[in-house]
């Protein structure tokens, strides 16, 4: 084979190389994921126990009371206190509280967690020998979302495709149970409570 | 005399066969410089809750589009895949996709349990059409560490790589 039928044979080759090559390469880019473990839950109202007319037992043995249902659509009472040393009258209805979940994943379950312990409510102008109110028996009940309607039991408290879900809490409340020496005064009691609600 | 032609032949012949290789490589150079690929769209797994990292927990967003979890992970806003277009490869030509997997997510700051890309969702080849193009969509999945720690409300990014051969 002369050379320059040596150097065709080559570019043949090298041509044929061309056509049959190989290619590789490597693709890079970003993907993004976002954690939200954090939701919203709104106070649309607080509890409200109304305007009442109270009085304490002196010796703080017998309580008078009113109950808040959660439930909306229920009035509030007053049961029977047992004795006529305390008195608990409705002069305006109160409401209960009402609470607004949301960026929830659809149809998660939640847990609601009321007050468990007393809630004491005080006048801010009251004489520190006066008696307090005294906030207890809280409950829940769910307002919107799958299981609406219904009392607030473990794990029912479900969003709905939105991620949403409302619900509404009550509670009793009754005279002090502690001696007073002095009547309640006509003014504002308020306490604090917390409401929590968690995966 | 006869050594100088045949060394100046031996030259000529060295000078044909440089230039052909030359020729070859630019041939080559040619063919794989212009070829490219645009994400059109990222992939994107969208926006969940993990409260619980106690097990492994798995984020699958397909190609086709579909986005479903398991275990811990609760989807808040679905995902999406990646949208790529394939420009300037041969015509006609099958691309082979291999991904390459796996790949931890980062955060831009702050202590977080990670999450690791486990799998790319993506054909095993597209060919390309006269004009030498192709369009693809890509998915993926993504799992918790499972180790307990939590996560930070935040942005993971995660790279994604895959090997073309054609």
């Amino acid at each position: 084979m002369t050379k320059m039928n040596k150097i065709a044979a080559g570019l043949a080759a090298s041509l044929l190389l061309v056509s049959a090559a190989q290619a590789q390469e490597t693709v890079s880019s970003v993907a993004t994921a976002t954690v939200q473990n954090a939701f919203t839950l709104d106070e649309t109202a607080a509890i409200s126990f109304g305007t009442v007319r109270a009085t304490a037992d002196p010796a703080g043995t017998v309580q008078a009371s009113i109950i808040i249902p959660a439930n909306p659509t229920i009035d509030p009472s007053t049961p029977a206190s047992g004795g006529a040393a305390a008195v608990m009258q409705i002069l305006v209805p109160g409401t209960p509280g009402e609470y607004a979940v949301s960026g929830v994943a659809p149809f998660t379950s939640l847990t609601l967690t009321v007050p468990t312990g007393d809630i004491n409510l005080t006048g801010a102008s009251a004489p520190p020998s006066a008696p307090k109110l005294i906030a207890d028996n809280w409950s829940g009940y769910i307002l919107t979302g799958p299981n609406a309607n219904t009392a607030y039991a473990a794990s029912n408290l479900q969003t709905d495709a939105a991620g949403e879900v409302t619900f509404a809490v009550g509670a009793t409340l009754n005279t002090d149970d502690a001696a007073s020496t002095t009547a309640y005064i006509d003014a504002v009691y308020s306490g604090n409570y917390d409401i929590v609600v968690e995966y | 005399m006869d050594n100088i032609i045949f060394c100046y032949g031996q030259f000529l012949a060295n000078t044909i066969r440089l230039v052909l290789k030359a020729g070859t490589l630019l041939i080559f150079y040619q063919q794989c410089t212009f070829a490219e690929i645009i994400f059109e769209e990222n992939l994107d797994f969208g926006k969940f809750s993990i409260v619980n990292n106690s097990n492994v927990s798995e984020l699958t967003v397909t190609r086709y589009g579909q986005s479903f979890s398991s275990n811990s992970l609760r989807i808040i806003t679905p995902g999406a895949p990646a949208l790529l277009k394939f420009i300037n490869y041969p015509a006609y030509t099958t691309l082979y996709l291999n991904p390459i997997t796996p790949t931890t997510g980062r955060v831009q700051s702050g202590n977080s349990a990670e999450f690791i890309l486990t799998d790319l969702d993506i054909p095993a080849s597209v060919t390309t059409d006269g004009a030498g193009e192709a369009s693809m969509l890509l998915g993926g999945t993504i799992e918790s560490s499972g180790t307990g720690q939590s996560y930070l409300d935040t942005d993971f990014i995660f790279s994604i790589r895959f090997t073309i051969n054609y």
